[in-house]
């Protein structure tokens, strides 16, 4: 009894990930399949070309905020440099 | 004339009342006062509390056989749905009907969360096992930990008729108390951050993926384990007659007309199979205790399966709605989108949280196709 009721747990819980595994991987592929179908070639590589763009000026932002955060630190560093002498 | 008296009072139901009649009416009373006052799955639990009540008044003969010289009682042959398995694949229709796959679709990976919620089911079949059911009562017991009401009668009805009454009954409780079951154990296995984390919006399906889908899980699942078919197979067919377009009339009765119908001949049904004999026995009280783990434990394995998607997934992932992976729709989302919201006012996850929601009534159905196939 006990071994055949530890049987049933690891293969029916095997089955029910293998089962939810397997729909889950098909409709991951056909997700995208159908996205790439309804969007077409070109209109993907627009897409890419903005997301491109996008993350291009999110780094600027982001070098920008840290360039004015050292300016702005030395800046202090003199002011506090000015003070002392 | 007095003779007639005499035979009349000895045909009336006082002459047959016995201690236990009078208890399972006591229990109809204080079901029903539940789902009256305390509005606990009232269009669940009010049909059942009567069919207990009916079944139980001696004398009535509803649940009788019918014999050579006389037909059986109503509730005889309405119970004939429950014993045939008719009426759950039925309820699964309606289910289908009024279920909007899309997030699943969107977030195909949360299909992985409603496999994981069905953990509780396996465990606890193992536990009972251990605690002396044997193997079909076991099935039937863990099965509660799908948290899908229609499933676990639909199982039970074939493995284990005589536990159906008390299996319906201890299934839809928790169901209805999903609302004060899950959150403490959420909130005990989650930090408040994890709990605050906002999750991308979904992708829009197209009406071919809606199309698709249905037709593409009965395929699947038809092929792997073809005894969970009767369940997801009407559950498909329900959900196709929604997302054609082309049989709104259909779709309308399956989620409205079909489903209420079925769902007061179940219920009743169901209520009329309590006995006296299964609710005073060691066995009720286990069934109670083993579901209640069932679900604690499908609810915790939901919640790990997130916490580790959440880990190795490129975007960001909110454990908690792993623990929306047991299929109680849509109170165990609802569920989610609530703490989510108390921990960043910000979040809105019920659409996240309907994904593994609907896996989980999938998982739950696969799972007790492969409790039939392995015990039935």
């Amino acid at each position: 009894m006990f071994l055949q009721s530890l049987e049933v747990t690891i293969i029916g819980m095997s089955t029910v990930f293998f089962v939810l595994a397997i729909l889950a991987l098909i409709l991951k592929v056909e997700g995208y399949l159908v996205t790439r179908v309804r969007s077409g070639p070109e209109k993907i590589k627009e897409e890419e070309k903005e997301e491109r763009i996008r993350r291009q000026i999110e780094e600027e932002v982001e070098d920008k905020k840290v360039a004015a955060a050292i300016s702005a630190a030395i800046y202090a560093y003199l002011e506090d440099e000015k003070e002392d002498s | 004339m007095l003779p007639k008296v005499i035979n009349m009072v000895s045909l009336s139901g006082f002459s047959q009342l016995s201690l236990h009649h009078v208890g399972m009416i006591v229990i109809a009373i204080i079901l029903l006062y539940l789902a009256i006052v305390k509005k606990f799955e009232p269009l669940l639990l009010l049909p059942i509390s009567f069919g207990v009540l009916l079944s139980n008044l001696p004398g009535t003969g509803l649940m009788n056989e019918p014999t050579a010289n006389q037909i059986g009682g109503l509730l005889h042959y309405l119970y004939q749905g429950v014993r045939l398995g008719i009426y759950p694949p039925l309820i699964f229709l309606g289910i289908g009907a009024m279920t909007d796959f899309s997030p699943l679709i969107a977030h195909p990976k949360t299909l992985l969360l409603g496999a994981a919620a069905q953990f509780g089911i396996f465990t606890t079949f193992f536990g009972a096992t251990l605690m002396g059911f044997n193997l079909q009562e076991a099935g039937s017991t863990a099965i509660i930990g799908g948290a899908d009401g229609p499933t676990s009668i639909y199982l039970t009805s074939l493995l284990a008729p005589e536990l159906l009454g008390a299996i319906a009954i201890a299934a839809y409780i928790y169901i209805a108390l999903v609302p004060l079951i899950q959150p403490p154990i959420i909130k005990a296995l989650t930090t408040k951050e994890e709990r605050a984390i906002e999750m991308k919006q979904l992708r829009p399906v197209s009406k071919t993926e809606l199309i698709i889908f249905p037709v593409l899980v009965t395929i699947v699942v038809g092929l792997i384990v073809p005894q969970s078919v009767t369940l997801v197979g009407m559950l498909m067919l329900g959900n196709l007659l929604r997302v054609t377009g082309v049989t709104k009339r259909l779709a309308d009765t399956a989620a409205n007309s079909l489903t209420n119908i079925v769902t007061i001949l179940l219920m009743l049904s169901v209520g009329a199979s309590l006995e006296a004999d299964v609710f005073f026995n060691w066995k009720f009280i286990g069934i109670i205790t083993l579901g209640l783990a069932a679900f604690a434990v499908s609810t915790i394995a939901g919640l790990f399966m997130g916490k580790l998607m959440a880990k190795f997934s490129k975007e960001k992932i909110n454990p908690i709605i792993g623990a929306a992976g047991v299929s109680a729709v849509p109170e165990a989302a609802r569920c989610a989108q609530k703490l989510g919201r108390e921990a960043n006012p910000n979040n809105f996850l019920l659409m996240h949280a309907m994904a593994p929601n609907v896996a989980g009534v999938i998982g739950s159905a696969v799972a007790a196709g492969v409790l039939l196939s392995l015990l039935g």
